[in-house]
């Protein structure tokens, strides 16, 4: 068209010259205009493969043929969690074979560091975990945790180690199993009182009216410990036994220090010490040991958690008692609400969750009867 | 010249945007983003008690080489044919290669000729290796019986009496240990009682009981089996007695109560080997076929008799408490 | 199309590729050397600049294990001053407060320590924080650590990473630990005594810090003892069990400082820094591989780039040359068109300035031949003429039967002598006329051509003038034009000597001058005024002639002198009315035998051209050959005049 208009505006006398400049222009115009027509098929197609392309897609999540629960653990040395790390594992493997679904438990240890376990937490979702069960190593630094479970839209379930409400309310796919502390510690003065009020010189061995008792507490730090010690105490002053602490020390859970405890105070005040309370299974299986080595009989040894070897030692005697939580039921609720959140279900109406969040597990004594 | 000049610009300009998209973009060489291998390792027991350091030295591995190491265990001890569903649910679960801690090498070996299992295998195993597998990893638990009871015999009278105590169930492991023990054991003209286990260690602990005769004499026990070796200490810890009539606890296995109960005494030798190195080479060698890359000969790892001096031996320190 | 000539191979591209070609060579070659140099430095720039980032990580992380040390240091510092020294450890009380003291320490470094104990010098556990019991087969004494830290009482002792084994564990877990130990002196009552203060440091803490740092290009750091024991690196365990190696043996050996070593078949740079105390070093290796610019995908994006840039330039290219090479060559076809003799073609005209002017001119040019070309074309048309009409001249059919009358008149009147005077007269006429066609004859026949013909008129003319003919004795071998005077002679006698009764006079005189011949016709006849005189020059029509003469005007004769001789030469005339006319003719003064060698050359050169022309092709250049042919002498002639002329200046 412009070629038109240049032919007409040169007119007649011109019009070779003018129609010579006007051919060149115009084909000078079709080279460019091609060259510029073409870039952009050629843009338009590069832009469109670009756009189209490859998103990278999670095979394993998609085909809900199998879920995928990262498992984290404060410290997988400590008896209990170990406990219940085998019967979650157990519980996992009966899902497997009921529903013909898959079950992928990737259990890590944080070894007692908070970095680590968050790093763990990094790798779950990274691997494309569709649920995290958190046994925290420092409950008030869950909110991290918390943090990257909600950019990833993973739910979380914390156990064991409670996180404080504030965090937990921050969003409604979290949740908690546990065991009610006050709750176990009451049960557990309940064992010593029952056995007190069957027979007071079972427990009060030298019969001058006042049972001496050491304690042994968990880590300073944690939220149990206090409400252990706090409410076992309670529970047997509440009930009118004639307790009288002679020392207490904090062994951390762990049964060596316990042992080493018990040794020096065997050592400190001989003859003196008739019970011992103690916030763990591991603990007063350390208790005992050190009572065996001394050779020293009589103490009466109360613990929580009936760890395989806490219930071994109710067998054998060594224990008085020890608080269960069905570790069963226990590791199954974790269970439950896992597969639930990861199949994208509801949480089965039959479970008991205060406040939709807290699930906490059955305890009872155990003792030798 | 205006016609060829077009086709050669047309040409060019396609060149470039080929070359853009090569240098570019991914859409044709694809960064290689570190594409996660999916790898299972198929176990023969029931739990990973036993595979703690195996599993350490797996996830190392694991970091090291991008690929996501999931470890399966069985519902039930010692059971082939789940073994072989549990490796076909893990293929069909988009596993790029197979690792399998066979316990019966045979069978599996059956199973992989009626070509049940299409992807890779990695076989952890101990006897000789298999054509149809892509990579074997070995210990020689033969040898490591074998020098089990050698230094048994070396370290104890002349006439003491030989058990051996085991599970019930076999596998090609406790086979191949307890084929390298009697092996030794006839060598020296030495005989074996075999008593075998349900379970709970009843038998053990009766076996035991029948030693406490002042006649009876000594008697040296070889356990085929880390779980047995720990049900038998555990029956020897519990009383001294016990302890004076049975002379030596040998066995196989590196779980930190092995060690611990090494150390106190109660065992007077195991024979390990790096079982670190082992999840750490199956992994590197499952992520090798994968890339099918070529796949070194069947790697062997060398076993070591270890007794309580050696626990503090750099050499197998390491070796026994590996670093996480 | 023409075959283009050209120097050679580069010459024939033309202009448009040759410039297209320099242009993009250089500027491709420019880009090439920018780039390659830019690469290289950048590449060695990047080199060093990782190298000094590695260094720095290397002094920062040397910077927190320092830290690290210092702290488990000053913590064992402050248990010992702080806690044991002075401490009774025998009084309970003071026991108490001391392991309440532990305590406080202990919580406030959880993180790095594991345990806390107080031995004696006999092996007794004397505190423990947290409580702890030694393992019951173990004597303490016996250990190297606790009998070197009793030995070097003023330094602290750090072992190598080890599993925890001194105190009574639980019974799934091993820890990886330092023993950190310094003798201290433990107060007993009233007497002192040595003792160990022990530290289990977990090795956690230590990996904590050098975990996940990685130094650049793929580099890691490692840290080794003072004996060249692995303290820490990033595959401790795949090296212990031999899977992976590392150089740990020359890493031993090393002081402070950056070295380069080949190991395991890569090159690599080595850093290696002491850490204060301990005497253990931190090992920092970058592999040298690749810190270039990496990856085949950015290599393919440099070439990219380079062929980008190609492109454009190629465009550019094409355009520049376009705009400044297209008009040349249109120019150049035009040009072409107008060799090949189509001298009507229409003149390219455009481009830049130059090229345009160009143009402009050679379409001027071009005009100039055609009308030059017309010019020669009339020139010769005219010349053709004049020859005819002098051929025809030289016949003078007029003259002749005049004169054959007067002869057959007189041989009539028995006139005889008479008759036989005026036929031979007639005759040497004639045969001067013709002068076997030539246009130059020397002087003396072209008086005695007049001669004859005076002498032939006077007879005619009863004697009604008389003529006289004079000549320089020199003048007569000179060259000159034929059939110059006769006609000169007629109109004298007709315009001039008819009324003259008798009386009339005729003088033809030659003569040298300055400037060559001159020759004289004077009479005395009836004269014409001076615009007549003029005018017979200049005339234009055909011929003022005579029916009785010859037919060739005095402007003919003019004419043919001064296209013989060339514009100097000529006619002049005076007159005066009655009182007669003076012709003066002026002529060069050339002898006759140079005119006669001249001849010769140029037929020899003729023949030769001829035969060159006979060869191809050059039409036009034929053309011109034949056209000189047919004017034959005329031009040389005026060369050879104007070449004598130079000679005389």
């Amino acid at each position: 068209m412009g070629w038109t208009k240049r032919e007409e505006r040169s007119g007649l006398g011109k019009s070779g010259l003018g129609r010579r400049t006007s051919r060149r222009s115009v084909s000078g115009a079709c080279i460019s205009g091609k060259f510029v027509s073409g870039l952009l098929v050629f843009g338009v197609l590069v832009s469109g493969l670009f756009l189209s392309g490859c998103t990278p897609s999670n095979q394993r999540a998609e085909q809900k043929k199998s879920i995928r629960i990262g498992v984290s653990l404060y410290r997988a040395e400590d008896t209990f969690i170990n406990n219940l790390r085998s019967e979650l594992e157990e519980s996992a493997k009966s899902y497997e074979q009921e529903n013909g679904i898959k079950v992928t438990l990737d259990i890590q240890s944080a070894k007692g560091n908070q970095n680590t376990q968050n790093n763990q937490v990094e790798r779950f979702l990274s691997l494309g975990c569709d649920v995290l069960v958190i046994n925290p190593v420092d409950r008030t630094s869950a909110s991290s945790i918390i943090d990257k479970a909600m950019t990833a839209g993973v739910p979380t379930i914390f156990f064991n180690r409670q996180p404080v409400e504030e965090d937990m309310n921050r969003w409604d796919q979290l949740y908690y199993v546990g065991a009610d502390a006050k709750e176990s510690a009451v049960l557990e003065g309940q064992i010593v009182t029952d056995q007190y009020k069957k027979d007071p010189a079972s427990i009060d061995r030298n019969g001058d009216g006042v049972v001496r008792y050491v304690l042994l507490e968990g880590e300073s730090s944690h939220q149990d410990s206090l409400i252990r010690t706090e409410w076992s105490i309670q529970t047997l002053k509440d009930a009118g036994v004639p307790i009288e602490k002679v020392i207490g020390g904090i062994a951390n859970w762990e049964r060596s220090q316990a042992s080493a405890l018990m040794e020096q105070w065997l050592e400190q005040y001989p003859g003196e010490i008739e019970l011992v309370v103690s916030n763990n299974d591991d603990m007063a299986l350390g208790a005992i040991d050190a009572i065996d080595r001394a050779g020293v009989y009589g103490i009466t040894v109360v613990g929580i958690d009936a760890t395989t070897a806490g219930l071994d030692a109710v067998h054998a005697g060594k224990m008085l008692g020890t608080v269960s939580s069905d570790k069963k039921e226990y590791a199954g609720a974790i269970m439950k609400i896992a597969t639930a959140k990861a199949l994208g279900e509801e949480i089965p109406e039959n479970m008991e969750l205060e406040n939709g969040k807290y699930y906490w597990s059955k305890q009872r004594i155990f003792t030798e009867k | 010249m205006k016609a060829r000049e077009k086709l050669f610009v047309a040409v060019y300009v396609l060149f470039l945007v080929v070359l853009y998209l090569l240098s570019s973009t991914d859409l044709i060489i694809k960064e290689r983003r570190q594409e996660i291998c999916p790898i299972s390792i198929v176990a023969d027991t029931t739990s990973d008690e036993y595979y703690v350091n195996f599993k350490k030295g797996m996830d190392q591995a694991g970091i090291e080489f991008h690929a996501d190491v999931r470890f399966v265990t069985l519902y039930e001890e010692n059971q082939t044919d789940q073994q072989i569903d549990l490796l076909m649910r893990e293929q069909q679960d988009g596993a790029r290669v197979l690792i399998s801690v066979a316990v019966d090498e045979t069978s599996l070996e059956n199973a992989l000729a009626d070509k049940q299992i299409s992807v890779p295998i990695v076989v952890i195993g101990t006897e000789l290796p298999m054509d149809k597998v892509s990579a074997v990893v070995m210990t020689d638990t033969y040898e490591m019986g074998k020098t089990l009871a050698r230094k048994a015999i070396e370290e104890n009278e002349p006439d003491v009496r030989f058990y051996v105590f085991g599970g019930e169930k076999e596998n090609s492991k406790v086979r191949r240990f307890y084929d390298g023990i009697s092996s030794a054991l006839e060598k020296e003209g030495r005989t074996a009682i075999r008593i075998s286990d349900p379970g709970e260690g009843e038998n053990f602990r009766s076996t035991i009981e029948s030693l406490v005769y002042p006649e009876s004499g000594t008697a040296v026990i070889l356990a085929l089996d880390p779980k047995s070796l720990e049900m038998t200490a555990d029956i020897l810890a519990g009383s001294s007695v016990y302890q004076t009539y049975v002379k030596g606890l040998y066995g196989r296995g590196t779980t930190v109560k092995i060690l611990n109960e090494l150390d106190k005494g109660i065992i007077r030798g195991v024979c390990v080997t790096d079982e670190f190195s082992l999840g750490y080479l199956s992994v590197r060698q499952a992520v090798a076929v994968a890339k099918n890359q070529t796949v070194q000969d069947p790697i062997v790892l060398p076993n070591y008799y270890i007794e309580k001096e050696d626990l503090r031996n750099p050499k197998y320190e390491k070796m026994l408490y590996p670093i996480e | 199309m023409k075959k283009r000539e050209g120097s050679g191979r580069w010459g024939d591209l033309g202009i448009r590729n040759t410039i297209y070609l320099y242009f993009t060579v250089s500027a491709l070659s420019a880009m090439i050397l920018i780039g390659i140099s830019l690469y290289g430095r950048l590449s060695g720039q990047m080199t060093a600049t990782i190298l000094e980032e590695n260094q720095g990580m290397i002094t920062m992380v040397n910077r927190s294990v320092d830290s690290y040390l210092r702290t488990i240091m000053k913590l064992s510092d402050s248990l010992y001053y702080g806690v044991v020294k002075n401490a009774d450890v025998t009084s309970d009380v003071r026991s108490d407060v001391m392991n309440r003291e532990m305590t406080i320490l202990y919580d406030n470094n959880k993180d790095t320590v594991l345990n806390i104990a107080l031995l004696s010098r006999e092996g007794e556990l004397l505190q423990a924080v947290p409580a702890a019991r030694l393992k019951s087969d173990l004597d303490v004494t016996q250990e190297d650590w606790f009998q070197e830290t009793l030995e070097r009482t003023d330094n602290v002792h750090f072992t190598i990473p080890h599993v925890q084994y001194i105190f009574d564990n639980s019974e799934n877990q091993y820890r990886w630990v330092i023993t950190v130990s310094r003798a201290v002196e433990i107060t007993r009552g009233t007497s002192t005594e040595q003792g160990v203060l022990l530290l289990d440091v977990g090795y956690g803490s230590l990996q904590q810090l050098l975990d996940n740092i990685t130094l650049g290009n793929q580099g890691y750091l490692y840290m080794i003892g003072s004996g060249g024991e692995l303290i820490y690196h990033p595959q401790m365990q795949l090296i212990e069990s031999g899977i992976v190696q590392e150089n740990l043996e020359s890493a031993s050996a090393y002081r402070d400082g950056a070295y380069r070593e080949t190991y395991l078949g890569g090159k690599r740079e080595i850093t290696v820094k002491s850490v204060g105390y301990t005497g253990w070093r931190i090992v920092g290796v970058t592999p040298e591989h690749g810190i270039t610019l990496n990856m085949i995908k950015t290599n393919l994006f440099l070439i990219f780039i380079l062929a980008f840039f190609l492109f454009v330039l190629i465009i550019i290219n094409s355009f520049i040359s376009s705009r400044i090479t297209t008009p040349i060559q249109e120019l150049e076809k035009s040009v072409n068109a107008l060799e090949a003799g189509e001298l009507d073609t229409k003149v390219y005209e455009g481009g830049s300035y130059e090229i345009r002017h160009l143009g402009r001119s050679i379409r001027s040019m071009a005009k100039q031949i055609r009308v030059l070309m017309d010019d020669i074309v009339a020139e010769h048309e005219s010349k053709r003429k004049s020859e005819f009409d002098t051929l025809q001249s030289q016949i003078n059919p007029h003259f002749l039967y005049n004169t054959l009358d007067i002869i057959v008149w007189m041989i009539e009147n028995e006139q005889k002598a008479e008759a036989v005077k005026v036929v031979t007269a007639l005759a040497r006429f004639f045969r001067i006329s013709l002068s076997k066609g030539r246009s130059i004859i020397p002087v003396k026949d072209e008086l005695e051509h007049v001669r004859n013909y005076l002498m032939i008129q006077q007879m005619r003319f009863k004697n009604k003038f008389t003529y006289e003919i004079e000549a320089d004795p020199e003048t007569l071998e000179m060259a000159s034009l034929k059939l110059m005077l006769q006609p000169l002679v007629e109109n004298a006698i007709y315009h001039g000597m008819e009324f003259m009764d008798g009386d009339g006079e005729i003088l033809v005189r030659v003569e040298t001058e300055e400037s060559g011949l001159c020759f004289t016709i004077q009479d005395n006849g009836l004269g014409m005024t001076q615009e007549q005189a003029e005018s017979l020059l200049t005339s234009t029509t055909p011929h003022v002639s005579s029916k009785r003469g010859s037919g060739i005007g005095v402007k003919n004769v003019n004419e043919r002198i001064r296209l013989y001789f060339g514009e100097t030469y000529g006619l002049e005339i005076e007159s005066e009315p009655d009182e007669g006319t003076t012709i003066r003719i002026h002529l060069p003064a050339v002898p006759y035998s140079e005119i006669l060698e001249k001849e010769k050359k140029e037929k020899e050169q003729k023949i030769e051209k001829e035969q060159k022309a006979e060869r191809p092709e050059n039409s036009a250049h034929t053309g011109n050959v034949r056209n000189t042919s047919n004017i034959g002498n005329t031009g040389n002639i005026r060369n050879t005049v104007d070449a004598g002329k130079e000679k005389d200046v």
